[in-house]
């Protein structure tokens, strides 16, 4: 039964299979070249500590350009403008510089956590 | 040399470098906008209410057969008493309006998403404690509540309209956001004065100006517009047991938001989908606030049952569009 219901949620987001995910697919891109932003830009370290980590273990110069886009996005949406048409022709808002890693960081804390040993870091609260 | 910056500086002294911290040097994303603005506006109501509650409560008269005749004698005898009385019972109407386009504001944005899970969750036992109070009259209960509010939003910062990490773009709260929710502060000002000396008893009901009589009930009861909704979910299950635990999960379903299963992406502004299920909320709110003021009566019986379901709906797709939403970066690509 979860492996149906796997199946379905991947079919859901395929675009090549179906043409609402490609509709969607296209209408967050629009949304994220309107403030010049990619999709991975969107995930905030305070979130998921492993998005911290990951983001930790990444190139100064990538790290550098996530803030920079973000930079750029905050000052569009505080005027409510949108980036230039020709610029927004440029961006890539589906190319990935923080997956991988963020990847690798869930395989490592779920191996810790399977080997018994304690996490690197914790979430505090509130 | 700013006055910030003097070696002896007033704001640099132990109490007044906490209210510098958190009033006035505080960071604040640069692009907060007016929607942002409803929090500060809120606590400029609880203030109002205590206030004028307290001068109320000078002259009422908290007796069986004497409480109506004595809030008549604030209308009419006491000097400003008409003032107070309409600025108690629309300010209250004020409160429901703002606090119910915080929340609905918190939403749309994901503002109750990770970090700021005890945030929202505070905000809801505040918003309980309102609807408490607001019914029974009784006002000590959440002024302690609403400064840890304040306080467990200060531990993570605000959200912001893009939903993304806002570090590297903060500005100071003094002086750009105070006068931002200054414009704020006078727009409601005049809106809450059109309210209290053009239409004060347009909010509430002819009937409370009957006094009440054991023996003859009101063929036609309602509550307060700012409980309808809820009072339509109550309402829905014919079973009276039932209908308070419909209520008791409308407030678990609130308080469990944060806490479901979601996408690393947070507004609406990059959620279409969720955007969309957020405004069929919205006018299923508006809906089930119309049913409660109706007769319990076809149609609006059955019209209530489905905006019910409708309204826990909502909380029951939130989690499935998160986990699925999870696997959207591995698929999507750059045409």
């Amino acid at each position: 039964m979860a492996g149906f219901l796997e199946g379905v949620a991947r079919w859901m987001i395929d675009p090549r299979k179906n043409w609402l995910a490609r509709v969607h697919m296209r209408t967050v891109a629009a949304r994220l070249k309107n403030y010049g932003l990619r999709y991975d830009d969107l995930y905030d370290p305070y979130e998921d500590l492993d998005i911290k980590e990951a983001m930790a273990r990444l190139p100064r110069e990538v790290v550098d350009a996530r803030n920079q886009r973000l930079k750029r996005a905050m000052d569009l949406s505080m005027k409510h403008e949108y980036l230039p048409e020709d610029l927004q022709a440029l961006q890539t808002p589906y190319r990935s510089y923080l997956r991988d890693m963020l990847a690798l960081v869930k395989r490592e804390r779920a191996e810790r956590e399977a080997l018994g040993a304690l996490p690197l870091y914790q979430r505090t609260l509130p | 040399m700013t006055i910030r910056n003097q070696r002896f500086s007033l704001l640099k002294q132990p109490i007044a470098s906490t209210l510098n911290q958190h009033l006035i040097d505080y960071p604040t994303p640069s692009n907060l906008s007016y929607w942002w603005g409803f929090g500060s506006l809120a606590g400029i109501c609880l203030v109002i209410q205590i206030v004028t509650g307290v001068f109320l409560a000078m002259h009422y008269t908290p007796h069986v057969d004497l409480a109506f005749n004595s809030v008549e004698h604030i209308m009419r005898d006491v000097e400003g008493g008409w003032l107070l009385r309409y600025m108690h019972a629309n300010g209250a109407s004020m409160f429901f309006i703002v606090v119910y386009l915080h929340i609905f504001r918190g939403l749309y944005y994901a503002s109750y998403s990770s970090p700021r899970e005890f945030v929202w969750c505070i905000g809801v036992v505040i918003f309980l404690l309102m609807i408490v109070t607001a019914f029974i009259g009784y006002v000590l209960p959440w002024v302690g509540a609403s400064l840890l509010h304040l306080a467990a939003l200060h531990q993570y910062g605000s959200n912001n309209p893009l939903g993304v990490h806002s570090e590297m773009d903060k500005i100071s709260f003094y002086p750009y956001f105070y006068v931002k929710d200054l414009v704020g502060w006078v727009a409601f000002a005049i809106f809450f004065s059109i309210w209290i000396f053009y239409a004060p008893n347009v909010l509430g009901h002819p009937d409370n100006y009957i006094p009440a009589n054991p023996m003859s009930t009101p063929p036609h009861i309602v509550p307060e517009w700012y409980f309808l909704p809820i009072y339509a979910i109550l309402r829905s299950i014919p079973d009276k047991a039932g209908g308070v635990a419909a209520i008791a999960l409308v407030f678990i379903s609130l308080l469990a938001l944060p806490f479901f299963p979601s996408m690393y992406v947070r507004s609406s502004s990059f959620r279409p989908i969720y955007q969309g299920i957020f405004w069929l909320l919205l006018a299923d709110c508006l809906l089930l606030g119309w049913i409660g003021c109706q007769p319990v009566e076809a149609p609006f019986v059955t019209i209530g049952q489905i905006s019910s379901c409708f309204f826990f709906l909502f909380f029951a797709i939130t989690p499935i569009l998160g986990r699925v939403g999870r696997g959207i970066p591995n698929s999507y690509t750059d045409e």
